[in-house]
């Protein structure tokens, strides 16, 4: 959008230091934003090229490029560093817990949202209250509840707790969507003999495709990228998820002297990350942006 | 809400609400509740008894040096939260108005770190910030500022690079939220300014600024939150192990629950790091509270 007023002064031929401000503030701005996108990509792409070193290379010169790439280093990262053990566990989690949480997310928040009763504020309110309570108040309990359960060490306990995990937001965040479905289609459905669970799972539920999507894409990165509960609830290294691996990965390192693999390992752990994300960012950002100025 | 016709509630009402219920209650609350209890024992999670001794581990935490040297490494945490929130607010202000090309690709980049898991991250920095092989230190010595190389994760820059790796990884969220906030703001406005020849930073501070002021007052809520919940970044990044350096106040709870197997103990740092956070929230709430600007 070109100013009123640097539009006037250009075409009356006149420069003025509005115009040389406006020229510096430009010019400020794309070297800002340059910088700083520089650091963002710059590792990402320094850990791709360092991962196809040798180990001597790495220990040369940090900044320099391979010679021939060792793809050989992402083999060994995949099963010697066990790091496509991490990537199924982690896989399997998050698709299973994101199942389960927009099944039992979208049932509640239709109800909390769409139908009158008492009490119906109190629940709400439970369900979303605690949103603000860090988790590490429940670690010691949950511990204990898990172990009492005899689901300590696997990545089965993960499951319901990281579902558990996703309620508070996702309700909140689902029942907004849900208000705003028009109520004259659940009536006319009633109306023509369609039962309640017919009026939810065929009418309303494909109307919430769109918020289903966005709080399941929240959730997915969510479970994905969940290291605390995890490093609690999991105890042998066969079970390990992504980001837990990826810790002792950097530990271990050390001990295997085996460097490419390390970087290697790394870059498989970003790869579904990034692919994710430029795949729905769109979504994702709009979600954000939407929740914001709900909130 | 309208009310709508409805046959027979109930029955869907205690379908749809229970998974949701059960998970959450058995899985969130009980735990809290729980967690909260476990703060008045003295309880060695090695055995089932436990004895109840009241406020006596508040009394030893208050007497406990480490716990205020961690706080304050949460404190640091939480002015890096702050310059995290300074510079999102910054890039936002700059994508939502000005004139460079390429805003979409800029705030697609600038979200990614956001993510990408906390483990990746930490990895990531840490072989970035390595002394000898690290990115930063190779290109630090091929410019030639040799003198600028130092032991970033050593005893005396530890604490700042976390931050800094904060700042990197956090900004990303703070921009998008503020972009939506930004483009709320009526055009007119702007153009007013404009016509009067206002500069972009005097637009800046006196327009944008107040105007998003309410959505600014509440990420800054959210900044509270995150500082006082730092445990992975430092966990990972000093390889699982103490760093009294860097530990924030729940890594000493992790070590002191399942290192040292302190139970008792331990809940009570979270509960008095719970309630520490209640209050600076209820506080930075009202401090920042401005009159509604109204146009």
């Amino acid at each position: 959008m070109a100013s009123i007023r640097t539009e006037t002064i250009r075409r009356l031929g006149a420069i003025n230091h509005v115009t040389v401000y406006r020229q510096a503030v430009l010019a400020f701005n794309y070297l800002f934003l340059g910088l700083l996108a520089v650091t963002v990509v710059h590792p990402m792409i320094w850990l791709l090229y360092t991962s196809l070193k040798t180990g001597q290379e790495l220990f040369a010169n940090a900044w320099a490029l391979p010679e021939i790439p060792q793809w050989e280093n992402y083999a060994r990262a995949w099963t010697r560093a066990n790091v496509g053990r991490y990537f199924f566990n982690s896989l399997f989690v998050t698709t299973v817990s994101l199942a389960g949480s927009l099944l039992v997310c979208s049932m509640a928040g239709y109800i909390l949202s769409r139908y009158e009763f008492r009490g119906r504020q109190i629940v709400f309110f439970g369900f979303i209250s605690t949103m603000m309570i860090p988790s590490f108040l429940g670690l010691i309990p949950l511990w204990f509840l898990i172990r009492n359960m005899g689901l300590l060490g696997t990545y089965t306990a993960l499951i319901p707790v990281y579902i558990a995990n996703s309620i508070p937001f996702s309700i909140f965040f689902l029942a907004a969507f849900y208000k705003t479905i028009s109520y004259e289609l659940e009536e006319a459905a009633i109306i023509d003999g369609c039962t309640n669970y017919g009026v939810f799972f065929r009418i309303i539920l494909p109307l919430t495709k769109s918020g289903l999507l966005t709080i399941g894409i929240f959730n997915f990165l969510g479970f994905w990228n969940e290291f605390t509960t995890a490093l609690v609830l999991i105890t042998k290294d066969v079970w390990k998820t992504l980001p837990l691996g990826i810790s002792t990965l950097l530990i271990e390192s050390k001990y295997r002297i085996d460097w490419g693999a390390l970087y290697a390992g790394l870059v498989i752990a970003l790869i579904p990350t990034l692919v994710v994300y430029i795949v729905f960012q769109g979504k994702l950002t709009k979600g954000i942006s939407i929740g914001a100025l709900k909130g | 809400m309208a009310t709508i016709l409805r046959r027979k509630k109930w029955g869907i009402i205690i379908v749809f609400l229970s998974p949701a219920a059960i998970l959450y209650g058995v899985l969130k609350l009980y735990p809290y509740v729980r967690g909260l209890e476990t703060s008045l024992y003295r309880w060695s999670g090695l055995t089932t008894t436990r004895t109840f001794i009241g406020l006596g581990n508040f009394s030893r935490l208050f007497n406990d040096r480490e716990v205020f040297t961690y706080l304050g490494h949460n404190g640091f945490m939480f002015l890096a939260a702050t310059v995290t929130m300074i510079l999102g607010l910054i890039i936002a202000a700059i994508l939502a108005r000005s004139r460079v090309k390429g805003k979409n690709f800029f705030r697609v980049v600038f979200f990614f770190p956001n993510v990408m898991s906390v483990s990746l991250v930490a990895a990531l920095w840490s072989l970035i910030l390595s002394p000898n092989f690290g990115l930063l230190n190779a290109f630090l010595r091929s410019i030639g500022l040799d003198s600028l190389a130092m032991t970033w994760l050593g005893p005396v820059w530890a604490l700042r690079s976390v931050g800094a790796i904060y700042v990197w990884a956090g900004f990303g969220w703070f921009m998008l939220l503020y972009i939506a906030g930004i483009q709320n703001i009526p055009r007119t406005l702007y153009e007013a300014a404009e016509i009067d020849g206002a500069s972009s930073v005097y637009v800046f501070f006196r327009i944008t600024v107040p105007l998003i002021w309410e959505l600014v007052r509440t990420t800054f809520v959210f900044n509270v939150m995150g500082a006082l919940n730092q445990f992975a970044l430092v966990y990972v990044i000093f390889e699982q192990t103490p760093n009294p350096n860097t530990d924030m106040i729940a890594n000493y709870f992790y070590w002191q629950a399942f290192t040292n197997y302190n139970f008792g103990y331990a809940a009570s740092i979270v509960t008095f790091t719970f309630l520490i956070t209640l209050v600076v929230t209820i506080l930075t709430w009202r401090i920042t509270k401005s009159q509604t600007v109204s146009y």
